[in-house]
């Protein structure tokens, strides 16, 4: 999912970070004192989720959690994800300095996206009581979220391509989203079983990571 | 996740000097378009890289071969990719064929790729986690951005060992060899890393307020190491490095 | 900033003063109704099993956690907000049961600094404070010490340290011997009985509480009581 260094041209690069510092100015508006702590936390899990590596045929993936940060941070999830991808680049060598707005908006945005969207029906879902249609319905969203996120986070990255390249990088679009779909699928699964943990098993965890993020 | 020497005092590196080198370094040859420049940005951190490993009294970071060895392979997957799409265009009336232009193209982007991360390796390596929130800040990221990063860095320690002990105990149950019993599993150790994060977060977030930090001020401190000016020796070949970039990348 | 903010502590009255403190988590009473005086000088002990509420209510009264009932006063100041607690903070001062909580590092000094500065002391006399309570504790050898690589013991010195580094009139401490051999235990109870402010300890070592207190409080379940009444 990470674009690497070199790739993009400069004036790409540079729009893509104001883009970017936008977002987390945005972010970091919603991101008040209290929610500090359960943000570090999803920075982290964020961080330890890009460790993990499942092997699907004779590669693997690593998990993105992208989607899954978007439903629980909305746009908090753009500084949330800019200390992830800083640390990623510090401590594996993930993607780069250069490239790092660029990066921070391909995942940030669609999930911030899919997240203003879905995490007010997420929210609205934990006060109402809690059957095994809404549990369903839960896993189902968080899903979905994961999927258009990362989808989102496909296309974005084409996008840029094309806009750094034009039609020299077409074949290498292909091939790259191509190779991403396995990832997509299993962010997609292993996002909506942890919606469903986390309204089952730990609901009062789940009410505090989606309450309504008070304006500061 | 220390940097401890013999002596077990913490080695006061220069966190924040080696991150602007490694930003700005990167930034730089992330500019570069052309295949002359970019070849000879790439000789540099080829020449760099090679004296952090061979000649590491030069007052470079030392460096592995092996780790250099490991991140290079790595990369340059994507590479093979561009290589295998880039150069290649179809006509209806010639099938494939080889263009030179575009292969050009394809060897900027390779030996820009390649410079970058080995630049960022060079400056990178063993960068000590504890001091990163305030070299952040020094970066002039705003203190509440800050904090965010000082309080992930503390929560990875714990969370990387609950993540090692979780796996084992979950192993030790039987192991899970469908996908979707092993994709379970990793539901289930997302939402216990969460739960466990979340409990160790709120503990150090009242540790500091105890300790008198305002998290409503904008001005709070943060620990930090990096207040040392460098030694003059290292002084002189990290502005060598960058002098030779800038000549290599810009001056032809 | 912080500097002005440290008001003038009156001399008379309760150092801190509890009312009617009650705490709810998920749907259980950790506190019930209670109520507590701590005055200048003394040292009061409250012993209590694990999970009777002792770390609970040594938090509420540092306004670190919400309450759902009850009026807080330190220092014969009304504290409801926030911003009422920041002000106080480090006259009253808190040891959390795990060094590893408290501890921020990178080295023993920086970590002893870390208080005062955010209190507005200015950096000379923030290193000052610390190398004084190093020298006061007999641990200036730690001074450049990663507080990672420090034994058990060494940490809950330091913690002490860093929390002795704010000048406290009062001080509340969470299990101050917990996880200390026998030697270790004893000479961090000599290190405490020699400080010159009011303690707070919660506890559940007879040597500690023994040694030190001059008054005995027990928590059980959420209620506080005199230890005549329980024992």
């Amino acid at each position: 999912m990470h674009l690497s260094e070199g790739v993009l041209e400069w004036p790409v690069l540079a729009s893509a970070a104001a883009l970017s510092t936008f977002g987390v100015g945005l972010g970091m508006r919603t991101l008040s004192q209290d929610r500090l702590p359960t943000a570090a936390v999803l920075t982290a899990v964020f961080f330890v989720g890009g460790t993990v590596h499942i092997p699907i045929g004779i590669g693997s993936v690593h998990l993105v959690l992208t989607g899954l940060l978007g439903v629980l941070l909305g746009w908090a999830i753009f500084p949330v994800l800019l200390i992830g991808l800083f640390l990623q680049v510090l401590l594996l060598s993930f993607g780069g300095f250069a490239v790092l707005g660029a990066n921070l908006l391909v995942l940030a945005l669609p999930a911030a996206l899919v997240g203003a969207l879905l995490r007010p029906v997420l929210r609205s879902m934990m006060t109402v009581n809690r059957t095994s249609v809404s549990l369903r319905t839960a896993m189902g969203l968080g899903g979905v979220s994961a999927a258009l996120s990362i989808g989102g986070s496909i296309l974005l990255v084409a996008l840029l391509l094309w806009w750094s390249g034009g039609e020299q990088w077409l074949s290498l679009m292909y091939v790259l989203s191509v190779a991403h779909l396995p990832a997509l699928l299993i962010d997609a699964a292993v996002t909506a079983l942890t919606i469903g943990t986390l309204f089952r098993a730990a609901p009062d965890l789940c009410q505090r990571l989606l309450e309504t993020p008070e304006h500061v | 996740m220390f940097d401890v020497s013999a002596s077990g005092s913490v080695v006061k590196a220069d966190e924040r000097a080696r991150l602007w080198m490694a930003i700005l370094g990167s930034v730089l040859i992330a500019s570069m378009r052309d295949f002359e420049s970019t070849l000879a940005a790439f000789l540099v951190t080829l020449i760099v890289a090679c004296t952090a490993i061979f000649a590491p009294k030069m007052s470079l970071p030392p460096l592995r071969v092996g780790r250099v060895g490991r991140r290079l392979l790595q990369i340059n997957l994507l590479s093979i990719f561009i290589w295998l799409t880039l150069p290649w265009g179809w006509t209806v009336s010639q099938g494939w064929s080889w263009q030179p232009e575009m292969a050009t193209q394809a060897a900027v982007v390779t030996l820009r790729l390649n410079a970058i991360v080995l630049w960022c390796l060079v400056w990178l390596s063993q960068m000590e986690p504890q001091v990163l929130a305030s070299s952040f800040r020094a970066l002039g990221a705003p203190a509440r951005l800050a904090l965010l990063l000082y309080l992930t860095l503390r929560l990875l320690e714990t969370l990387t060992s609950s993540r090692k002990r979780l796996q084992r105990a979950m192993r030790a149950r039987g192991s899970a060899y469908s996908l979707l019993r092993r994709l379970q599993g990793i539901a289930q150790l997302l939402v216990l890393l969460i739960a466990e994060g979340v409990r160790r977060a709120d503990i150090f977030v009242a540790a500091l307020r105890a300790r008198g930090l305002d998290l409503q001020s904008t001005h709070f401190y943060l620990p930090s190491s990096v207040s040392r000016p460098l030694p003059w020796r290292q002084r002189w070949t990290f502005t060598a490095a960058i002098v030779l970039l800038l000549v290599a990348g810009w001056g032809l | 900033m912080g500097v002005q903010a440290r008001e003038v502590i009156p001399e008379h009255g309760p150092l801190l003063q509890i009312k009617g403190l009650s705490v709810r988590r998920q749907n259980h009473d950790v506190l019930h109704a209670i109520s507590l005086e701590i005055h200048s000088g003394e040292r009061v002990s409250i012993e209590g099993a694990i999970g009777s509420g002792k770390s609970t209510l040594l938090w509420a009264a540092m306004g670190l956690i919400e309450r759902q009932a009850g009026e807080i006063q330190i220092f014969s100041k009304p504290c409801v907000t926030e911003p009422d607690f920041a002000r106080v903070r480090g006259q009253i001062a808190l040891m959390f049961q795990d060094p590893d909580d408290q501890l921020i590092g990178p080295t023993v000094l920086e970590d002893l600094e870390f208080g005062p500065l955010n209190l507005g002391v200015d950096r000379r006399q923030s290193r000052d404070r610390a190398r004084q309570v190093l020298s006061q504790l007999g641990i200036e050898s730690l001074a450049e010490r990663a507080v990672g690589t420090l034994s058990g013991g060494q940490k809950r010195l330091v913690a002490l340290a860093g929390v002795m580094a704010l000048e406290p009139r009062l001080l509340l401490l969470d299990e101050p011997t917990a996880s200390l051999d026998r030697a270790a235990a004893e000479g961090m109870v000599e290190v405490l009985a020699s400080l010159p402010c009011a303690l707070v300890l919660a506890s559940h070592d007879p040597l500690c509480i023994e040694a030190l207190s001059t008054r005995r409080l027990t928590l059980r379940e959420g209620v506080l009581g005199s230890r005549s009444l329980t024992g």
